[in-house]
């Protein structure tokens, strides 16, 4: 598993993958936490984010 | 503007990603060639959206940013005309001659091309504008931090210019692309948020052409008269400076995005990285162009309810270079205000780390190996390229601290990438499609092109600027007269490169096989599909890109 996702590091599309996933889970707890009155926007940054995170890791075909 | 903790965590994410990039390369760094040039075979899309992102700078961002608030729908003229249409001609008929002649740098085309003396001219002139270009950056970059963030700017310049020395000297231009396609993404993403939330604030597109004076909302329409338009240009003089000159100056001739789809791993690839490119390229404007038009909507008095303005300078005149930071800042809430802070970083270090990898190659190869060292070991040229990392981060901090000085010094430059960028594709449009050009015509040509650049900015005056030899003519803008400099310049450069060239003897048909049009035999794309033929994307490109100049007239 370890050898796996260390293999993969090697492949650009999972490292951005990896950032926005990361970006993601620090804009969720930001949201968790906050009591702006725009934190909605949060909200959808941090689902948009997760939901590119998730295709950049999952896609393999743009990679060589 | 104040930072929450998870706004610095979003910082200092983006900052191990990067620095992390760099060391997951390095492994794969055994060569002077893996370090300069590529370490691994680079797909298409890295290569495209690179040669992009190499030019996401600062001066794009904010920069483009600030002209959509100052002259509205007209600086999309920067994109679809201005990149679009040289984009497509690099890609269709440049690339072949760029990579086909093996030519590690646009100065060795040259001297492949023409001879050493242009190659060196070329080559020297290129090393001193990516480092101010470069130190201009990380100046902004730091400035910037110090004026929203109240950082401290020495602070700013060390880390920001440690943390791009870290990521190239560890995996070289590899590294530099890698992380430039992480940071277009970012820029993407982290100010799409922006735009959809002020537009939705402002009300929608139909508000913005209600509220703005007319000039504002179109790209053409009052183009007629240079009196009749924010920018004070004539269209004519848009089309041939700008979308002419200026454009094909830059794209087709500008080392540091040439060389992105020179590490395509085929022809066919390099071919296609402009012209794929092509195609965010014509939608950055929705990203750089829509925030500034935002901006001065929310600045008519139907709007003044909305709370946001655009800050003011010494003088008490619009700041329009703040207009992007200032709308973050009016937006964003607390938890994804780094997000849009990081996004400006990462075009600050996009346009950097592309100069610093673009110097480092033109250094080591055709300054470095070319004159000082012609027959080293592999190992050597590697030591030397990243001793020019150190020594271009160096010189770049040093460069920004005289930008620091002199607060002229980004105009200066931009006048002297019109000296040297604009007559350049002169040289290149004769060297690539007229064998009969030789190094003589293209060596006086480049030194004609430059003297006419210097001439024409001493005769004119726009904003104050220029007219240092004599006021002769008044331009109304300081755009308009760039246009003007850089046309005189192209026009003096093939006039001389034609007659010099024909006073001369040429090269022998021999040595130009694969350099000149006529001389190279063409790549037929006919047994591949539609989407693999650069022509056929070219020419939807451009159907696009008519289209669209046609619905914003």
């Amino acid at each position: 598993m370890m050898d796996k996702l260390i293999k993969r590091l090697d492949e650009l599309n999972f490292v951005i993958g990896l950032y926005f996933g990361f970006v993601s889970l620090i804009l969720w707890l930001g949201y968790f936490t906050s009591d702006d009155m725009h934190r909605p926007l949060i909200l959808y940054t941090a689902l948009t984010f997760l939901i590119f995170s998730g295709f950049m890791i999952w896609v393999k075909g743009i990679v060589e | 503007m104040t930072l929450s903790v998870f706004d610095y965590l979003i910082i200092l994410v983006y900052f191990l990603f990067v620095i992390g990039v760099g060391f997951i390369i390095k492994r794969k760094i055994k060569s002077s060639n893996d370090f300069l040039r590529q370490s691994t075979r680079i797909p298409l899309w890295i290569t495209s959206l690179a040669f992009i992102s190499a030019n996401l700078g600062a001066q794009e961002v904010l920069g483009m940013v600030a002209s959509g608030a100052k002259y509205g729908v007209m600086t999309v003229h920067f994109y679809w005309i201005g990149a679009i249409f040289a984009m497509v001609f690099l890609g269709v008929f440049m690339m072949p001659f760029y990579y086909g002649s093996k030519a590690r740098s646009v100065p060795e085309y040259l001297s492949l091309r023409f001879d050493e003396k242009t190659r060196g001219l070329n080559a020297i002139s290129f090393a001193v504008m990516t480092v101010f270009s470069s130190g201009i950056s990380l100046y902004a970059l730091a400035k910037l931090l110090e004026i929203i963030l109240h950082w401290d700017f020495d602070l700013s310049i060390v880390v920001a210019a440690g943390i791009v020395m870290a990521y190239i000297f560890y995996g070289g231009l590899t590294s530099a692309v890698y992380n430039e396609v992480l940071q277009f993404f970012l820029i993407v993403l982290g100010l799409s948020p922006l735009v959809i939330v002020a537009l939705h604030d402002v009300g929608g597109w139909s508000v913005i052409k209600e509220n703005l004076a007319p000039e504002l909302t179109h790209a053409w329409k009052y183009m007629g008269t240079a009196d009749a338009n924010p920018m004070g240009i004539h269209f004519m003089s848009l089309i041939f400076g700008l979308g002419f000159v200026m454009s094909f100056g830059y794209w087709c001739t500008d080392f540091l995005v040439v060389q992105r789809a020179m590490i395509a791993k085929d022809m066919q690839a390099a071919r296609q990285t402009p012209i794929v490119a092509a195609l965010p390229k014509m939608l950055m404007p929705l990203i750089v162009i829509l925030p500034g038009l935002i901006a001065i909507t929310l600045m008519t008095p139907a709007l003044a309810s909305k709370g946001y303005s655009i800050p003011t300078d010494a003088n008490g005149g619009l700041d329009y270079t703040m207009v992007l930071p200032s709308m973050i800042a009016h937006y964003y809430p607390s938890g994804l205000l780094g997000l849009g802070i990081t996004a400006l970083m990462a075009s600050f270090m996009s346009g950097m780390a592309g100069n610093v990898t673009a110097f480092n190659s033109v250094f080591t190869y055709d300054i470095y190996q070319a004159y000082f060292a012609k027959n080293k070991s592999d190992k050597h040229y590697l030591k030397v390229g990243k001793l020019t990392t150190v020594v271009g981060i160096l010189a770049s901090i040093a460069t920004a601290y005289i930008a620091k000085s002199f607060n002229n010094i980004n105009d200066f430059l931009q006048l002297v990438f019109s000296f040297v960028n604009g007559p350049l594709f002169a040289t290149f449009l004769l060297g690539m499609f007229w064998k009969r050009t030789t190094g003589h015509g293209a060596f006086w040509g480049l030194v004609a092109g430059t003297c006419a650049a210097a001439l024409t900015h001493g005769l004119t005056l726009a904003e104050g600027k220029g007219a240092w030899i004599y006021p002769l003519a008044e331009i109304k803008s300081g755009m308009g007269q760039a246009f003007i400099i850089a046309s005189m310049a192209f026009i003096a450069n093939f006039v001389t490169t034609l007659i010099v060239s024909l006073m001369t003897n040429p090269k022998p048909e021999a040595e130009l096989r694969g350099l000149v049009y006529s001389l190279t035999p063409k790549e037929s794309f006919a047994k591949g599909p539609w989407y693999s033929n650069p022509v056929t994307l070219g020419i939807i490109l451009l159907t696009i890109t008519v289209l669209l100049n046609i619905l914003f007239f």
